[in-house]
């Protein structure tokens, strides 16, 4: 695991959502915390909201992952879309969750995707994470951007995609005590 | 190349879940910072792994699935608050219901409840929800030494697979958070429990 290695039990008062999202393309290795936006923080509370129980479903249409080109504009947390997104999804994804109780019990959900040589190409500047979204008070129902990894935000250096060889974006979800 | 730019954090690369809890009876006023427990972290953790489209388990409608994303679902059926009397019992993450319950466990239920929840993507408190319980006068009596949110708990892929009226979050004298007291009777007692989500 990533962060979650780095975290000891401190104080049960608080929970604290974060997310590592790392990149492999060929040699481009790259590893950066995203950022949250304001959909993401509203489906969630919409979840403790409803106070009912979720049933796991994994569907692939549930959620993806989405590359773009922009370099310039940090988030902020009324985004709701990349700023210029590839619209080419990933030759393969799924989607893996962790539990680990006791005193350090924490939460790990990990969105992978990965696009095939030559599936996608050009400079990449940001990278977000969409799932189905709900609102605390307003329904919303498609899928929505809810974190996103830039540039902009000093998050990783911008590269060009080495077209002869997988990209690949595994986005790490960890909750845990703060 | 390679990058690691974990370290540096910043606001926004984190969402913090906080619960204060009030406690009202006549001229008792006691406000405190829950503790969180591993089914409310686990309940929390089955959205995202759901990826998410949701389907709710709702027992309003007789075992039949909803799906939760289209409308809010405050059913007070769904959630609740319990009181207990032990005052020694420090929380731990693997509690599932509150050591000494007041009442049939897992407690003597409010007489009402309400729920409200708020959302300002723009706010420095961006999420609010309110979990309001009231207890008439002489409906419940004793010791208060802590308390208990119940959320419908989903386990499911993260350590369980089940769904259930469960401890979520406890408030409790013995871990400091208020000062244990001997309920008047004859004055109603209010529990507020809200739960702010913000950007650390």
């Amino acid at each position: 695991m990533l962060e979650i290695d780095k975290f000891e039990y401190a104080d049960t008062t608080e929970l604290k959502l974060f997310g590592i999202v790392e990149i492999e393309n060929g040699d481009t290795k790259i590893r950066g915390r995203n950022h949250w936006v304001g959909t993401g923080l509203g489906t969630l509370a919409a979840f403790i909201g409803s106070t009912s129980g979720a049933s796991v479903n994994t569907a692939t249409s549930n959620w993806y992952i989405l590359l773009g080109l922009d370099t310039t504009t940090p988030t902020n947390v009324t985004m709701s879309t990349l700023v210029n997104p590839i619209r080419i999804g990933p030759n393969y994804k799924y989607i893996q969750g962790n539990y680990y109780s006791g005193s350090t019990t924490a939460v790990s959900v990990i969105y992978t995707s990965v696009w095939y040589p030559g599936s996608v190409s050009g400079t990449i500047g940001e990278i977000g994470l969409y799932l189905t979204l709900t609102g605390v008070t307003t329904p919303v129902g498609n899928p929505g951007m809810v974190s996103r990894l830039s540039v902009a935000d000093n998050s990783f250096t911008a590269f060009t995609i080495n077209t002869s060889l997988s990209l690949s974006v595994a986005w790490n979800i960890n909750l845990v005590y703060a | 190349m390679e990058e690691y730019n974990i370290e540096k954090a910043s606001v926004g690369d984190f969402i913090g879940i906080r619960g204060t809890v009030k406690i009202e009876n006549g001229e008792y006023i006691a406000i405190g910072r829950n503790h969180w427990v591993s089914q409310g972290l686990q309940t929390i953790g089955s959205y995202l792994i759901s990826g998410t489209n949701i389907t709710a388990y709702n027992a309003q409608y007789g075992g039949s699935y909803i799906t939760v994303g289209q409308v809010m679902d405050t059913a007070t059926q769904q959630w609740n608050i319990y009181l207990g009397s032990d005052t020694s019992t420090t929380t731990t993450v693997s509690m599932t219901s509150l050591v000494s319950p007041i009442g049939s466990s897992p407690g003597t239920a409010p007489n009402t409840n309400s729920f409200s929840g708020t959302y300002s993507a723009t706010s420095s408190t961006p999420v609010v929800l309110t979990f309001n319980a009231t207890w008439n006068a002489g409906t419940v009596s004793g010791t208060l030494g802590e308390v208990g949110l119940y959320l419908y708990i989903s386990t499911y892929n993260l350590g369980g697979s089940g769904y259930f009226l469960g401890l979520a979050s406890r408030l409790s004298a013995a871990d400091g958070s208020f000062t244990a007291f001997t309920i008047n009777t004859a004055a109603a007692l209010t529990v507020t429990w809200t739960v702010n989500l913000v950007y650390a």
